[in-house]
């Protein structure tokens, strides 16, 4: 009882917050009339990436503001030729979500050259004025922690560590093996399956089929680890394909699906950490309308907060996330 | 003189073995080898989870190329075709729609494509390259625009139908639904390319089409029901995957382009005049997948996979390549 009470309270605490730091946004950003915006986004194929491109797109809207959006179709060298593109038009501002860190940082760099400020999306840079992101750091950690905790802290794990050169991944795949180094009787499977794009879900769902065939009794895998949630929906198929329901799958950013497979209890889908993607594109728009209206004290980082959803919250959080 | 000759003979015969054994070769020593090294791949249940997972969809995907480069061509759209089907079929049942209905309006979006290849290669002239990379890059858009950007549809939380996951899941006669239907397949495309006229003219187009055309064959219908055929299969393959994973994810479908590419080329080499076959398509696939399921079993890293997958098309394409080389000097 006072277990289910305190859940209560922290979801009603995460809520009213969430909604504070909304409203607070909302209130006090300048009109970007007369401003033209620069998006450059790696791809929209998954709910996280699609959001935020959307939440910046509608925001520059809002604003009065016109918006360049460019998806570069989660393709390195087509983004990097957009960037060349977009800094070829002079905008005011150019906001770049996601992509990967290490290709993109000198062409980063370049769009600040041009005198274009530059603001990123879960993309950290020494070049960004700006970046929005959830907190990746409480994010890997969180996840582990439940991880861990659900496990009672021995067993064998297996982790898709497919997108290591992308930051955020990098950040909470560190953070695992951080908490993992206070768990010393969990270890991770080697080697590490990778992920994929395209054909995440299937290519996950084979991979897992795999490893289950290699270690087919009960407690020889406990869970089941990846950076995002895609891979976790092919994961969680092939854990219930193969009926090993001891199994769990833990992943990260809560697309609706993901959120509901979590909340049914039969499920092997044990936690996901849930990211608010549109009011992190949002509020990358809304920093880069205070700094044109000249406040160039922005802080380097904005961290929007995100929700762990597991089996206890995860029928209240959907509606917490704005999720139907 | 004699001797001599039938020394000629002996290496012609080594030779000619050479070539068409280096792929069946190839794969007897990874599946040995594989055995010895891993007891889980010598297991039942992993052998037929690599026939229903690892080699089903991308042999289906496969054997419509087949038929493509039969003829002289390549398509490009055949992840297209996949994914145009399982969108259809996936977005219909999300909406309540029946199974039949679903599965029959996902096969008419690959036929749609099909026959757009059709239409631009044989009624157009455009080169089968161009043309399938443009259905290719439309195909995409088509689907980021029907998915508002390229969202994922799941039927995980609310699977709507029984069937479909019998399609994936199911056993007829203790086989897997998924391999009955790839035999069904399997056995349509062997029998048209062989046993049929239309086969012949396949063949013959795709060998020296002018010569096809100057005898009267009909090079552009042949060429055209090539490419609404392999939208076909490849449309039954992007349904089967949405069965196994009770979800539709934009553009993942074009996963099996170069698979398929390869296979077929790899298949080539058992076939006496280096022409693609069904039986030499099949192995090639069989060989990819295993060669993925063998390696992860064995535990190398994905990267030294991708490494170890490359070496071994190269070794057998040098092996039967070569020796088709030295044969031909001969």
């Amino acid at each position: 009882m006072a277990s289910n009470f305190s859940y209560w309270l922290l979801g009603l605490t995460l809520a009213a917050s969430l909604g504070a730091a909304e409203r607070a946004q909302a209130d006090d950003v300048p009109s970007l009339k007369g401003r033209r915006i620069g998006i450059t986004v790696v791809g929209t194929e998954h709910y996280w990436d699609l959001r935020a491109y959307q939440g910046q797109i509608d925001e520059v809207k809002r604003l009065g503001g016109v918006a360049i959006a460019l998806d570069a179709g989660r393709n390195d060298s087509r983004q990097i030729s957009q960037i060349q593109t977009l800094i070829a038009q002079k905008p005011d501002a150019i906001v770049e979500q996601l992509g990967n860190g290490p290709v993109l940082q000198p062409w980063l760099k370049k769009i600040r050259g041009a005198g274009i400020p530059l603001f990123t999306v879960d993309t950290i840079s020494p070049s960004s004025i700006n970046d929005t992101t959830s907190d990746n750091y409480g994010i890997g950690e969180k996840l582990a922690l439940q991880l861990a905790s659900d496990i009672h802290g021995r067993g064998n794990i297996l982790v898709f560590n497919g997108f290591y050169s992308v930051p955020v991944c990098a950040i909470r795949y560190d953070e695992l093996k951080l908490v993992l180094k206070a768990f010393p009787d969990i270890h991770i499977i080697q080697p590490e399956l990778r992920d994929v794009i395209p054909n995440t879900v299937q290519n996950a769902y084979s991979q897992v089929t795999d490893m289950l065939q290699k270690y087919p009794n009960k407690g020889q895998i406990a869970a089941v680890w990846s950076a995002w949630d895609v891979p976790q929906v092919g994961a969680t198929q092939a854990i219930i394909a193969a009926h090993r329901p001891e199994v769990r799958t833990y992943g990260v950013d809560g697309s609706p699906d993901v959120v509901k497979m979590v909340a049914d209890p039969t499920s092997p889908a044990a936690a996901v950490a849930a990211q608010q993607p549109y009011l992190i594109g949002k509020t990358a728009i809304d920093n880069v309308a205070r700094y044109l209206a000249g406040n160039h004290d922005l802080p380097p980082y904005t961290f929007v907060p995100s929700i762990l959803v597991n089996k206890e919250n995860a029928k209240t959080a959907g509606s917490q996330l704005g999720q139907s | 003189m004699s001797r001599t000759m039938a020394a000629a003979r002996r290496r012609d015969l080594t030779l000619a073995a050479i070539v068409r054994w280096a792929t069946p070769s190839a794969l007897l020593v990874l599946l040995v080898l594989f055995a010895a090294a891993s007891p889980t791949f010598r297991t039942p249940g992993n052998l037929l989870h690599i026939l229903v997972n690892n080699f089903t969809l991308p042999a289906l995907v496969a054997l419509g190329m087949t038929l493509v480069v039969s003829a002289g061509g390549i398509d490009l759209s055949v992840g297209t075709s996949a994914d145009i089907a399982a969108m259809i079929a996936v977005t219909l049942m999300a909406a309540g729609h029946g199974l039949l209905l679903s599965l029959g309006a996902g096969l008419a979006g690959a036929l749609a494509v099909g026959l757009v290849d059709a239409l631009l290669i044989s009624g157009l002239g455009i080169s089968p390259f161009l043309a399938t990379l443009g259905v290719l890059f439309v195909g995409e858009s088509v689907q980021q625009l029907a998915t508002n950007g390229g969202t994922p549809i799941y039927l995980v939380s609310n699977f709507p139908s029984a069937g479909l996951a019998g399609l994936a899941h199911g056993a007829l006669l203790a086989v897997p639904a998924p391999l009955w239907i790839l035999g069904a397949a399997v056995f349509l495309v062997e029998v048209l390319l062989r046993r049929t006229a239309f086969g012949r003219h396949v063949r013959a187009s795709g060998a020296a089409p002018q010569v096809a055309r100057y005898s009267g064959l009909p090079v552009r219908r042949t060429i055209g029901l090539v490419y609404i055929l392999s939208a076909l299969l490849c449309g039954i393959a992007g349904l089967l995957l949405a069965a196994t994973v009770k979800s539709y994810v934009p553009l993942s479908g074009n996963a099996f382009l170069l698979d398929a590419i390869g296979a077929v080329f790899v298949g080539t080499t058992i076939s006496r005049e280096a022409k693609p076959n069904v039986l030499g398509t099949l192995l090639g696939v069989f060989l990819f997948g295993m060669l993925h399921n063998g390696l992860l079993l064995i535990g190398w890293n994905f990267y030294w996979q991708q490494v170890a997958v490359g070496l071994l098309v190269f070794g057998v394409l040098a092996a039967s390549f070569s020796a088709r080389r030295l044969q031909a000097r001969d």
